[in-house]
């Protein structure tokens, strides 16, 4: 395809979201595109395999003039055997990188490596030379003498395989990338990979935007999966140590990530912790900001007229029925509810085809314990409709970034109680001072605790002056800091600044020297 | 020498070639010109096979010997003169031709070494324990990480304590790895009752809804003993044990083990008196009275009667217990032989 013919202002590079899957991230990129009618867009989807998905949620607006999606896992695309010697000089570079992902301190000096070698995955270090060169094989071989401390060979070098083949398949991606002034990845990962490969090549400016922390996620999945090989035997294992393998994945995507921070123009959080967890993680401070959420307040602000005088006994759980938002400890808590105020219900609204077995071990849940005519599982629901019927909204997610959710109940008047988790406590007690100074909108509890969540709720409930001083706070809270109107005007200076800078066209800045002028 | 022989042998090939065709060119028509034919080209072309397999084929193609010879042999045999000489020329083909023809793309490369790896992490536990490191938020995340791997292999009962203050650490992977850890422990239990409650729905023969009650009721207590289940659910898995420990009893009753669940169940709940009770329904029922005494110890104790207790703790045969209960029977079983030694002062 023609690039010229395709060119947009700012291209957004989506990893397993938008426009396929609904919710958080999804429901924020559309926004996104909605706000800015006056840009142009190119949606570049990356998934893992076309079955993974369902079909698309969105209707794309008009403003995005391109939209590509691509899958990793797809097919097997490899290319011929052919014996190949490898170039010598390329693999030292190669080796030189990866001692840089170990220790990033120390090896500050092979950063710009990753530019470099970036650079050549269509010539000195193709897929031809890491499927069968010698010296890739020679370099995989030394690596697992010198660090592997699982005894297989075999599924060390096929774990290599695997997990590196993405990178090639991200640079033909790349290849066929329209062109844009500005590249916009929604996560680090695969898509911010792409991201540093796509700034390689055009020479435009990347802002990286994180809603959650992605290696963390990553972290977090790769710890419980099933999946990965541990072939020690009980006398090499120290129980203390994670399997090899698993080291090596979490490994593979903080070296990635460290990619996408080390090459980003402008790093997006959403909230104070999360960037300095990016900061931690690698990403260079001044180049770091917070951009909250915002959400259309006058949407919602029209239903404070229609909720009920009295508080309804009823609790609404708003979100994926996924293991992530911890539904069962919702469930559990509407067991110890129901013990302290029979009439109470539980509504959990939101999808529940994302992951049917999850679904169906919290229908057996609420059988089990006996809550069957007070909890229901109502799918997918339009908030603005089942906002005004809910007396409180709960979540009681294991991890979260700055759900709208909760932003949307606030601006409809309900107060929330939370489990402290990503910016949710800032968002019930405030951030700063000022913030603070409004008051509490509710309560926070900690993660997979109950009793605590039902007790806060019972208490939130009963407690009709309090219920409503909590209500008064949320909606000046989200009305002064987190509507769509702030966000837009953030992001607005941010994709100004990118635009103005891909019409200069400059070298690539990258991290290393950005770090050695410090 | 051995080109010797195989000039021999190409001569002795091509004589009875040249003999085999005269037969064959003189045309006598007969079966017997035939045969003799035939006969001679058969061993000019076995021959041939050996001449064109010394000289021709290159060695690691030479075996097996006879399916090489016998290939050969064949070319020459059923098609007469042309087969030999096609044979000779698509060897001597391959023989000149560009080596990428014949080089398959797999070169041998060398081995890793096959040792075991030993390799020294960079830090190893210290010697402030599991716990210190654990609670300890200002430690390196990396260190806290390896010790609650290492409270994986800690029964859940003796983790679980750390695994709920873990629940509201400050960093994100210890909280939420420390979550997985209980929710993958809770998820288990659940999924046996699960199945057993489904299974109960069709369930008639007597001995089979025994069974599966009895294990039930094991389960919900399973979530209360190893702390999985707090407070009201806590309670409310107690209620469902108890519920199905009794369905059991109606079934069998005078099962000693069901009456000691029972027994363990009420004591959970605070209701001391029954407690006594099953245990000691327990013992009617044929449970080894040394086995109960422990259980009937603590109830005694609760209700401060420490004659009782010592009565009880006298009977556990304090080398078969389990490493909790030895030691406090060997305390109070110490403090009986005290107050014997006292006695007849």
């Amino acid at each position: 395809m023609s690039t010229r013919q395709n060119s947009v202002d700012i291209a957004l590079l989506l990893e397993g979201t938008y426009p396929f899957v609904s919710g958080g991230v999804s429901g924020w990129v559309h926004q996104m595109l909605q706000g800015f009618p006056e840009l142009t867009f190119a949606v570049i989807f990356i998934g893992s395999r076309r079955n993974d998905y369902g079909s698309q949620k969105y209707e794309m607006p008009p403003n995005v003039s391109v939209m590509q999606t691509h899958y990793l896992y797809d097919q097997e695309d490899l290319p011929r055997v052919t014996p190949v010697k490898g170039d010598a000089a390329t693999f030292d570079r190669v080796e030189r990188m990866h001692e840089y992902f170990r220790a990033p301190i120390a090896h500050e000096s092979s950063a710009h490596l990753i530019g470099e070698l970036a650079d050549e995955l269509d010539t000195k270090l193709s897929f031809v030379d890491f499927l069968y060169s010698e010296r890739s094989y020679d370099f995989i071989r030394r690596q697992f003498n010198r660090y592997s401390s699982d005894p297989s060979f075999v599924d060390y070098f096929w774990t290599i395989r695997i997990m590196h083949a993405p990178i090639w398949r991200l640079a033909k991606i790349r290849d066929g990338l329209p062109m844009a002034r500005a590249y916009h990845t929604i996560s680090t990962g695969f898509a911010g990979m792409l991201g540093v490969l796509a700034k390689r090549k055009f020479g435009r400016p990347l802002i990286v935007s994180e809603h959650g922390i992605y290696t963390k996620e990553r972290r977090i999945d790769l710890f419980a999966a099933q999946w990965i090989a541990d072939n020690r035997s009980l006398f090499e294992r120290d129980t203390a140590e994670i399997a090899y393998f698993r080291q090596l994945w979490i490994r593979f995507f903080e070296a990635i990530g460290r990619a996408a921070y080390d090459a980003a123009d402008q790093i997006v959080a959403l909230f104070e912790a999360n960037r300095e967890r990016q900061v931690a993680d690698g990403a260079i401070n001044d180049r770091t900001q917070n951009i909250p959420n915002g959400i259309d307040i006058t949407r919602f602000a029209a239903l404070r007229e229609k909720r009920p005088v009295i508080p309804p006994r009823i609790l609404c759980l708003v979100g994926r029925v996924v293991p992530i938002k911890d539904v069962k400890t919702f469930i559990r808590a509407m067991r110890v509810m129901v013990n302290r105020m029979p009439d109470v219900e539980g509504w959990i609204a939101g999808p529940v085809d994302e992951d049917p077995a999850y679904a169906d071990e919290c229908r057996g849940l609420i059988e089990a314990l006996g809550l069957r005519a007070r909890v229901k599982m109502l799918g997918l629901q339009t908030m603005t409709e089942i906002l005004p019927k809910v007396g409180l909204v709960v979540l009681s997610s294991i991890s979260e970034a700055l759900p709208l959710s909760i932003l949307e109940a606030f601006a409809a008047g309900i107060p929330v109680v939370t489990t402290d988790v990503g910016s949710c406590a800032e968002l019930i007690y405030g951030a700063g001072a000022e913030d603070r100074a409004l008051g509490a909108a509710g309560e926070v509890v900690g993660i997979a605790n109950p009793q605590a969540l039902a007790e806060a709720a019972v208490s939130l409930l009963a407690d009709q002056d309090g219920w409503e001083r909590a209500a008064r706070t949320a909606i000046a809270r989200v009305e002064r800091y987190y509507s769509d109107k702030l966000m837009f005007d953030r992001y607005r200076i941010l994709y100004h600044q990118a635009l103005e800078q891909a019409n200069i066209p400059t070298q690539p800045a990258y991290a290393a020297s950005a770090r050695g002028a410090r | 020498m051995i080109a010797l022989v195989i000039a021999v042998l190409t001569a002795i090939a091509i004589a009875c070639e040249v003999a085999a065709l005269q037969f064959i060119l003189d045309l006598p028509q007969g079966t017997d010109a035939v045969l003799k034919f035939f006969g001679l080209h058969a061993i000019a072309s076995i021959v041939f096979a050996f001449v064109v397999r010394a000289t021709l084929v290159p060695i690691p193609m030479r075996t097996p010997a006879w399916a090489v010879v016998g290939l050969a042999a064949c070319f020459s045999l059923f098609i007469p003169i042309f087969g030999i000489l096609a044979l000779i020329a698509a060897v001597l083909a391959v023989l000149v031709s560009p080596r990428a023809l014949i080089t398959r793309p797999y070169t041998s490369v060398r081995h890793p070494e096959f040792t075991v790896p030993i390799r020294e992490s960079e830090s190893r536990m210290r010697a402030t324990g599991l716990r210190t490191v654990l609670l300890d938020p200002t430690l390196a995340p990396e260190l806290r990480l390896r010790s609650l791997m290492a409270l994986q292999n800690f029964p859940i009962r003796r983790a679980g304590p750390f695994l709920r203050r873990l629940l509201g650490d400050p960093a994100d992977d210890i909280r939420l790895t420390a979550y997985s850890l209980l929710e993958r422990e809770t998820k288990r239990i659940s999924e046996i009752i699960e199945q057993d409650v489904a299974a109960l729905a069709v369930l008639e023969e007597p001995s089979m809804r025994l069974v599966t009650h009895r294990r039930l009721a094991e389960q919900h207590w399973e979530l209360v003993y190893t702390g999985l289940a707090q407070a009201d659910l806590a309670d409310y898995s107690l209620g469902e044990a108890l519920r199905h420990l009794d369905e059991a009893l109606s079934i069998a009753p005078r099962e000693p083990g069901l009456w000691l669940l029972r027994g363990r169940l009420l004591n959970a709940r605070g209701d001391v008196e029954g407690g006594g009770l099953a245990y000691r329904e327990a013992v009617r029922c044929g449970l080894p009275a040394e086995r109960a005494a422990p259980w009937l110890a603590e109830l005694a104790y609760r209700e401060r009667n420490h004659a009782e207790v010592r009565a009880q703790m006298s009977m556990v045969d304090v080398e078969t217990v389990g490493p909790t209960v030895g030691p406090v029977a060997r305390f109070w079983r110490a403090r009986i032989k005290t107050h014997r030694t006292r006695e007849p002062q």
